[in-house]
């Protein structure tokens, strides 16, 4: 018979291993990455726009990290206060009738939504039928149609996950919900509920398919303008290597994009380790 | 101040909690409600407050009085809940300063008189018995204080709105021996100015705290009386096996 030790430790060390796999995938990517784009991230790289003949052989990115920025900041600005109120209607209002259980489930079928089809409804509606054309705006949009359930969901968890007592002790007081909310309950849940926000800007910022049928183009002016087309790093590096333009600023395009939700992602965790725990 | 629970049943989706309870508490002191896990002490408490319809599936009928008003006639449960006060067996500090915690209340009911706010926190602490302990450290998180403070900061909390009726659900269930017995204490003086229910698991505090006891059993009143006659000389069987450790 084999010792319940033995189980245990044999457990332990597939979990480690586990783990330790995934710490190398991830540094491996990385490191791969640093290694083949690293000497190509100059601050030349970081502060100019494309060029050469075809365009992306020489020059920079910085058209494709003013659109990447904007159209995540669309999306943001689009998804947040929506999802924000949808997440507080299911965690403090809904109680547990059937239209709430018809909107979890609705938004977790969003979630599920490939994001390619969300370009392609941005394309048939924001693009064609509202007129707004191949635009920031429209690209923006598309994309907070595919952040949305992942804000309401992250938010409506972090909503949930503060203390049950609190909601009865307010209530005993004979205080309102919504003095509850905004006195107690949100303040408490906004950690977790920013470090949602970012982790769904990262998500948005990396997303290739929902921008390349509705906002982005090889190449793009400065301008900004809502209803001007943008360039966007997921969509550049998508061109430079798929049309061997320059696998050296594909890679180095890469790099930049995996420092920029790198950079998201962890600010997110720093956050989310920090629900419940604003000094009190 | 009376409390008259007139023919009063609750249920909870289909399964009946409480059946056809009728009784009274009359004027100042504190009323204690003992009986085994399950018979719907708490239900009964939270029905006073109106907190029991936050629950799934509460259903109700029946009346229950305060100095003769239905509050079940009203709309406004929030109105009701300001006049009945309630403290948890959980102590809860909310994630804010000592201060906050006392002034939650009346901020939400719309003092904003700088002075007056201060008096009414000194005086709930002082009610509360935590004014010396925490009058230091008004500004600290309340986080900071042990159970038994966060249970005395409750009451303080739920004293600051000054209700006509303290409920109190097992409050002492968690705290350590010496702790309880400062409540016990606080409690007793609160019951010259105030009407204190009681739920309480816990026998001796009943006998040692209550002026009047009710035993309930499966939803139902078993008996209700002065506390010293309920366990010295109790009317029903059930209630002597009950306090005497056979059915529980």
């Amino acid at each position: 018979m084999i010792s319940r030790s033995f189980w245990d430790r044999f457990l332990l060390a597939t979990f480690w291993s586990a783990g330790l796999a995934i710490l190398l995938v991830l540094t491996g990517i990385i490191g791969y990455l640093l290694l083949r784009g690293g000497s190509s991230l100059t601050v030349e790289f970081l502060t100019t726009a494309p060029r050469g003949l075809p365009l992306g052989t020489s020059g920079g990115v910085l058209p494709a990290i003013k659109g990447t920025l904007l159209l995540v900041l669309i999306a943001v600005l689009a998804a947040a206060v929506p999802g924000l109120i949808t997440a507080i209607y299911l965690s403090e209002y809904g109680e547990s009738s059937k239209f709430t259980t018809l909107v979890n489930i609705t938004i977790q079928c969003m979630a599920g939504i490939p994001s390619i089809v969300t370009g392609l409804f941005g394309y048939a509606f924001f693009v064609v039928y509202l007129g707004f054309g191949f635009s920031l705006l429209a690209g923006g949009l598309s994309l907070g149609i595919m952040i949305f359930p992942v804000i309401v969901l992250t938010a409506r968890d972090a909503l949930l996950a503060v203390n049950e007592q609190y909601r009865l002790a307010g209530a005993a007081l004979g205080v309102s919900r919504w003095y509850m909310l905004h006195r107690v309950i949100i303040p408490q849940a906004a950690p977790a509920i920013l470090s949602g926000i970012l982790l769904a800007m990262g998500y948005a910022a990396g997303a290739t398919a929902p921008i390349m049928v509705t906002a982005a183009v090889i190449s793009a002016g400065m301008s900004g303008g809502l209803m001007e087309p943008v360039m966007a790093l997921p969509y550049h590096l998508y061109i430079l290597f798929s049309q061997h333009i320059s696998m050296e600023k594909a890679y180095g395009t890469a790099l930049l994009l995996v420092l920029l939700l790198l950079f998201l992602n962890i600010t997110a965790l720093l956050l989310k380790g920090r629900q419940g725990k604003g000094g009190y | 101040m009376s409390i008259q629970v007139k023919n009063w049943s609750v249920f909870f989706e289909k399964y009946p909690v409480l059946h056809n309870i009728d009784l009274e508490f009359n004027g100042q002191g504190i009323f204690a409600v003992i009986g085994p896990s399950g018979c719907g002490k708490t239900t009964l408490l939270k029905s006073i407050n109106r907190t029991a319809e936050l629950d799934r599936g509460f259903n109700c009928s029946g009346k229950i009085l305060l100095n003769g008003e239905d509050i079940y006639q009203k709309n406004d449960a929030a109105s009701i809940r300001r006049r009945v006060g309630m403290v948890f067996q959980t102590p809860v500090a909310l994630p804010m300063s000592v201060r906050e915690n006392v002034l939650f209340g009346p901020r939400y009911f719309g003092e904003k008189n700088k002075r007056k706010l201060r008096d009414i926190c000194e005086r709930s602490l002082k009610q509360a018995g935590l004014w010396e302990e925490v009058k230091d450290k008004l500004e600290h998180p309340a986080g900071e204080l042990s159970g038994g403070q966060k249970q005395r900061l409750a009451i303080a909390r739920a004293l600051a709105v000054e209700p006509e009726v303290l409920l109190l659900d097992e409050p002492c269930s968690s705290l350590d021996p010496a702790s309880t017995m400062l409540i016990e204490r606080l409690l007793t003086q609160l019951s010259g100015t105030l009407s204190i229910v009681l739920v309480t698991h816990n026998l001796f505090q009943a006998k040692r705290v209550a002026h009047q006891t009710l035993l309930m059993m499966a939803g139902q009143v078993v008996e209700y009386g002065p506390t010293g006659q309920l366990f010295s000389k109790p009317v029903r069987q059930e209630t002597a096996d009950f306090i005497s450790g056979l059915t529980w």
